[in-house]
């Protein structure tokens, strides 16, 4: 004779399948939108006219990432890594488009905001020599490479009183970087840090 | 001119300097641990400074990389979080050598973010994480710095809090082991120190013992010249040697310079005692002549009378006298010396005086200041020597009057002295009275004071006048020995 807790289990479980497939089917969703969003914007990069070397490269980077993308579908942590990843190529080549763009009236403070950032992007591109060893990718040197040169590009900007310019091409490189780092989480096996007792 | 009255004992000297090296030795040691103190205060101080520094740094960047856009760190599991603060140490650190550093999280007690500018960090080991925990609690806005010291290892730790109540950043550097300068620089220091201080006190010692030794040696070789001309200082090594062979050169010379006086006073005496011989002889010569004239007259007249026979062999008997004395002048009888002691030599000459001193009624008395006072001598010529002295003082000396015979010990030397109550000797005659044939007796042979003095001489010591106080006082001097037993 079963009890009454099993009778209760065994009526309510296949409600309770029903929910958790849901979830599933939701989050399965969720990674689906991201990947078709991802796509768009890489579509809409790439049908700009005339694009230039680091964005030829960060397109291509961010193409590769999204194939990989479909073989991560299954762990959300990778998958969320590696989207993010090439979200942060897609943004910044979309930063190095509107740095193509007219300086427009000059700010107040412009010059001033723009040498805080470029002193951001500066510390983050020294940053990138780091996450390019842990992030496995084989042409990570390019990575540090284009986010160098896009920085020296921001840096001359400054120095020529292109301020926008400057800040667009800064946050380009810091956004390469950005890149390199969350692929280096995305291939995390470091152990976890130490506790203290 | 010396500003400070050097000490005249030679050992005080070495002492006085043996005392300043051992001095300079115990300055130099505390110097020396003044300046490690000051440098491991030095470096402390640098270490907090790069310590407080790096922290400013990293909550800087912290703050930073918090506001930066995209995903949020807190957002991230703890590995992820984990791996992007160490970017952002690595990157601070850079600029800082030898430091860690990282992120303190109080919530889980857990290090974050750990690195140091290579990359390479090592794990903490348990009593360094409880220091930066420590550190960490304290920490405000500004970075607190706290040092652990674990043997001769120091460890700095600097925290200061994130904004937001967040954690703590922290930097930590060591100053152990192998890679410390200050304990290396110590060892280094202090084995220097103990190596040198070790052989200024062995050359101390050892230049006490050389120096002692050697002035020592010295010392005994100049007594022992004092007493025997005749020795010399034994070889001696290095610059005390140099001393000793300028000793012995010198006595060399100065033997040499004394035997060509000799000779010198010989042939001056020579000439005298030619001219002595001369008169001496040719008076009994005369005599005998005279008597001989007489004779032959008387033999003629067949009227011979022995008186005149016996005056003519009187005066051939005072001729051979002369001839001996002359003959004992000339070459004496070779000594046979052996250590004795001189109060036995004193009482027989004074014996052998007696009959004479006691016709004339003259006491001889003996003083001696010092017993048991022994020389290498021949006794026969001292006590030669004593009759001399001993007659010319009775012949001296008024009817009843006292000789007194003393002895006693000066400078190394056995001084024999013999005092009369007589007259004395005039001033004009006294340069005179060592002269072979010098006498103001019409009896005497003059060959008695001369021959005394080769025999003081002979033996190594002198005999001289005395000119201080009433009558005449003679003293012979001769080297001193150990009494035999």
């Amino acid at each position: 004779m079963l009890g009454r807790r099993q009778a209760l289990a065994i009526a309510l479980a296949p409600a309770a399948w029903a929910v958790l497939a849901k979830e599933r089917r939701s989050e399965a969703d969720k990674r689906q939108e991201k990947m078709q969003e991802l796509r768009r914007k890489l579509a809409r990069r790439t049908a700009l006219p005339s694009p230039g070397e680091e964005q030829q490269f960060l397109h291509a980077r961010a193409a590769a990432l999204l194939d990989r993308l479909k073989t991560s579908e299954q762990d959300r942590y990778v998958f969320d890594r590696l989207s993010r990843a090439a979200d942060d190529l897609l943004e910044a080549s979309e930063e190095i488009e509107e740095s193509r763009q007219g300086e427009g009236p000059l700010e107040a403070g412009a010059r001033q905001e723009a040498a805080r950032q470029l002193q951001r992007d500066y510390f983050r591109v020294q940053q990138a020599d780091y996450f390019a060893g842990l992030c496995g990718e084989p042409d990570a040197a390019s990575y540090v490479k284009h986010s160098r040169a896009l920085y020296q590009q921001g840096r001359s900007a400054y120095d020529a009183g292109q301020y926008r310019r400057a800040r667009k091409l800064g946050e380009a490189a810091a956004l390469i970087v950005s890149a390199l780092e969350r692929l280096a989480q995305a291939r995390l096996s470091a152990p976890e840090p130490p506790r203290l007792k | 001119m010396s500003l400070w009255p050097a000490p005249q004992s030679f050992r005080a000297q070495i002492t006085i300097v043996c005392l300043a090296s051992l001095a300079v030795i115990a300055l130099a040691a505390i110097l020396i641990r003044d300046v490690i103190s000051r440098t491991e205060s030095r470096l402390l101080a640098e270490a907090r400074g790069q310590c407080a520094g790096a922290c400013r740094e990293l909550v800087r960047q912290h703050r930073e990389r918090t506001a930066w856009g995209g995903d949020a760190l807190s957002s991230q599991p703890l590995q992820a979080q984990d791996l992007s603060l160490r970017g952002l140490t690595v990157t601070v650190l850079r600029s800082y050598e030898g430091l860690e550093g990282g992120f303190y999280r109080p919530e889980a007690r857990a290090l974050i973010g750990h690195a140091d500018g290579t990359g390479a960090a090592r794990a903490p080991a348990a009593r360094e994480l409880e220091l930066i925990a420590s550190a960490a609690r304290q920490a405000g806005a500004s970075p607190v710095a706290v040092v652990g010291a674990w043997d001769r290892d120091l460890v700095v730790v600097a925290a200061a809090a994130l904004e937001g109540g967040s954690g703590a950043a922290w930097a930590l550097k060591r100053l152990s082991g192998a890679r410390d300068p200050v304990g290396r620089r110590r060892q280094l220091w202090y084995g220097a120190l103990a190596l040198s201080a070790m052989l200024g006190v062995g050359a101390l010692v050892s230049l006490w013992f050389a120096l002692r030794s050697g002035v020592a040696q010295i010392n005994a070789g100049l007594r022992r010249l004092e007493e025997d001309f005749g020795h010399r200082l034994p070889p001696i090594a290095g610059e005390f040697g140099e001393i000793s062979r300028a000793i012995n050169r010198m006595a060399d010379r100065r033997t040499a310079l004394e035997a060509e006086l000799r000779r010198q006073d010989r042939l001056a005496a020579l000439g005298k005692l030619v001219a002595g011989v001369a008169h001496e002889v040719r008076n009994p010569l005369n005599s005998v002549r005279l008597t001989l004239e007489l004779l032959e007259r008387r033999l003629r007249k067949g009227a011979v009378r022995g008186e005149e026979v016996g005056a003519a062999m009187r005066e051939i008997d005072r001729l051979d006298g002369i001839l001996a004395r002359l003959l004992a002048f000339g070459r004496p009888a070779p000594a046979e010396r052996r250590l004795q002691e001189i109060s036995p030599l004193v009482r027989q000459a004074v014996g052998m005086v007696q009959e004479p001193a006691g016709r004339k009624g003259v006491r001889i008395g003996v003083e001696s200041e010092q017993e048991g006072l022994a020389a290498e001598v021949d006794g026969a010529q001292i006590v030669q020597v004593l009759i001399n002295l001993l007659l010319n003082a009775i012949e001296a000396s008024p009817p009843g009057g006292l000789i007194r015979v003393r002895q006693s010990l000066e400078s190394g030397r056995i001084a024999l002295s013999v005092t009369d109550q007589g007259p004395g000797i005039p001033e004009a005659v006294r340069p005179h009275i060592f002269e072979a044939f010098f006498t103001t007796r019409p009896e005497g042979s003059g060959l008695g004071l001369a021959v005394s003095r080769e025999i003081a001489a002979a033996h190594g010591g002198s005999l001289e006048f005395d000119p201080g106080g009433p009558g005449a006082t003679f003293r012979l001097l001769l080297p001193a020995r150990r009494s035999t037993p």
